[in-house]
């Protein structure tokens, strides 16, 4: 992720204020998803406070509401970076906490289970005790995201996590994981719940980091 | 303690080889080519068939060992029995059964060799790799001539314990390993299995997709691939008792096919219904949005 000073001058650029509401959007596609919830950790990490993804993209919108072509001029907002260091972990952080918090995968199940190799990373498989969680499965079809019912099932029955709980997300390289992430923070308020940023690319290319492949796991404390 | 049992395995596995490869390489089907006692048998279409098939494979029809009400289940073992004659199978016959590479015609090959297994019939051999394969290595030794059986055979089936009904299932859900062949997204739930209402798997069962145990050629992966998910992955031993089930008894007769033949578990068994049974049952039990 770019660095907070960074971050902090690209937000300005687009207007955002400290007290702004900033709603996030892709159109269609399914990658577009991914990079509105990418946007919206890296607001979020910096401390914005006012932060939605719009359900069902721009296409639901646009099917309801009047769209228009202009491109708006934007005054500069003055939106101050304040970072959280609560949010992103790094691989240390990763290594000394396997076995000991749920940590979930992103990724489609066929790179975490290890038949196939994600573009961009040698290794195949998943860091021991990971379970899979397969960013697109919090969807329906259409894009828009499953219901509050379904999440549970998933989130809080399914990989047992309860609101208090640590966990961390990984994925390729941050992408994947900032969804569920997204859905867990934002969505669910697991308050606790953490990335790690480099993720397999930064994994899954060493020689020193533990993995496993060929098993689905489940996570006991 | 892990070692030891990848080392009795792999004894158990040898002795096996040397009898019969459960995965017969094309190379080895073709030094066995004169032994009289060989029945290659093509379970693809008749249409594909008459278009070129290895050199004196006689045609196998799959749909003659299905039940003709209900075509997840075999037929009767009488049934079975007169058409296996009628492809010339001797009680000392060796069968190597190969198909094309469709989904399809693959899951028709485990069903045969679990039709003949489940009858007590073990000297049997899917052609690794499939016709692709054969072709590849062998291309001089195909026919698009159709051959026959000279003689009727003289196979007699008895009786296995292999097929498990519902009522069996019930009562050992909880003391056995139950392995779903299909899809992880079925498994997990994301995904509906075709003519099936409810959406997930059977309490309790792990996934372990059937097609995960082959390369992306259509063949087996090695054994110490295969022994990583059984044995390290789903912490099975040899003498365990497993139940498969696919959405039928297709997708199931590959997994159970591996377990049983080229793994040497022998306690494999399979759900026959499958999930087409217990997933339209009413009230029927499923685990969605889970792995376990």
């Amino acid at each position: 992720m770019k660095s907070s000073s960074e971050i902090e001058a690209i937000a300005r650029s687009l207007g955002i204020n400290n007290d702004s509401i900033v709603v996030i959007y892709g159109h269609g596609k399914k990658k577009e998803l991914l990079k509105s919830s990418y946007v919206a950790l890296s607001l979020i990490v910096n401390g914005a406070k006012n932060v939605s993804l719009l359900n069902g993209q721009y296409d639901d919108y646009a099917r309801e509401f009047k769209v228009e072509k202009e491109t708006p001029k934007v005054k500069k907002g003055n939106f101050t970076a304040v970072y959280n260091p609560d949010i992103l972990v790094d691989l240390e952080y990763v290594k000394s906490h396997i076995t000991k918090i749920p940590m979930l995968e992103a990724r489609s199940p066929e790179y975490y289970y290890g038949t196939e190799l994600s573009d961009g990373v040698q290794r195949a498989g998943h860091i021991p005790k990971a379970m899979s969680s397969f960013w697109k499965d919090k969807f329906n079809k259409d894009n828009t995201l499953r219901s509050k019912e379904d999440l549970d099932a998933i989130f809080m029955q399914g990989y047992a996590l309860q609101k208090e709980d640590e966990v961390i997300l990984y994925c390729t390289g941050g992408l994947e994981a900032s969804m569920n992430w997204y859905i867990l923070y934002q969505n669910m308020g697991l308050k606790h719940a953490k990335l790690y940023d480099a993720s397999m690319k930064e994994w899954g290319n060493r020689n020193d980091t533990p993995i496993t492949k060929f098993k689905w796991e489940t996570f006991t404390k | 303690m892990f070692k030891m049992k990848f080392f009795l395995l792999s004894i158990i596995t040898f002795i096996h080889l040397v009898a019969f490869d459960a995965f017969i390489t094309p190379s080895k089907l073709k030094d066995s080519f004169e032994n009289k006692k060989l029945i290659i048998l093509d379970v693809t279409t008749k249409e594909i068939y008459k278009t070129g098939h290895i050199k004196n494979a006689i045609h196998a029809d799959i749909s003659l060992f299905r039940d003709i009400k209900e075509p997840s289940l075999l037929a009767p073992k009488e049934k079975i029995e007169q058409e296996l004659k009628k492809l010339g199978l001797n009680s000392d016959s060796l069968v190597v059964i190969y198909s094309r590479n469709s989904e399809q015609s693959i899951l028709s090959s485990s069903f045969l060799a679990l039709v003949l297994i489940q009858g007590g019939f073990e000297n049997i051999s899917i052609l690794n790799g499939g016709y692709m394969a054969w072709v590849f290595e062998n291309e001089f030794l195909v026919s698009s001539e159709p051959s026959y059986a000279q003689n009727d055979g003289n196979v007699t089936l008895t009786k296995t314990n292999i097929l498990v009904d519902l009522e069996y299932l019930k009562n050992n859900t909880s003391k056995i390993m139950l392995l779903d062949a299909r899809s992880p997204m079925e498994y997990f739930g994301v995904e509906k299995s075709k003519d099936i209402n409810a959406i997930g798997h059977i309490p309790h069962a792990k996934s372990s997709y059937y097609k995960d145990k082959f390369l992306k050629d259509n063949t087996l992966r090695e054994k110490e691939e295969l022994e990583q998910i059984y044995i390290e992955g789903h912490e099975l031993q040899p003498e365990d008792e497993i139940i498969v089930y696919g959405d039928t008894i297709y997708s199931a007769s590959m997994e159970w096919y591996i377990l049983y033949k080229h793994l040497n578990f022998k306690n494999a068994k399979l759900y026959e219904k499958s999930f087409i049974e217990w997933g339209n049952l009413d009230n029927a039990a499923v685990t969605r949005f889970k792995w376990e």
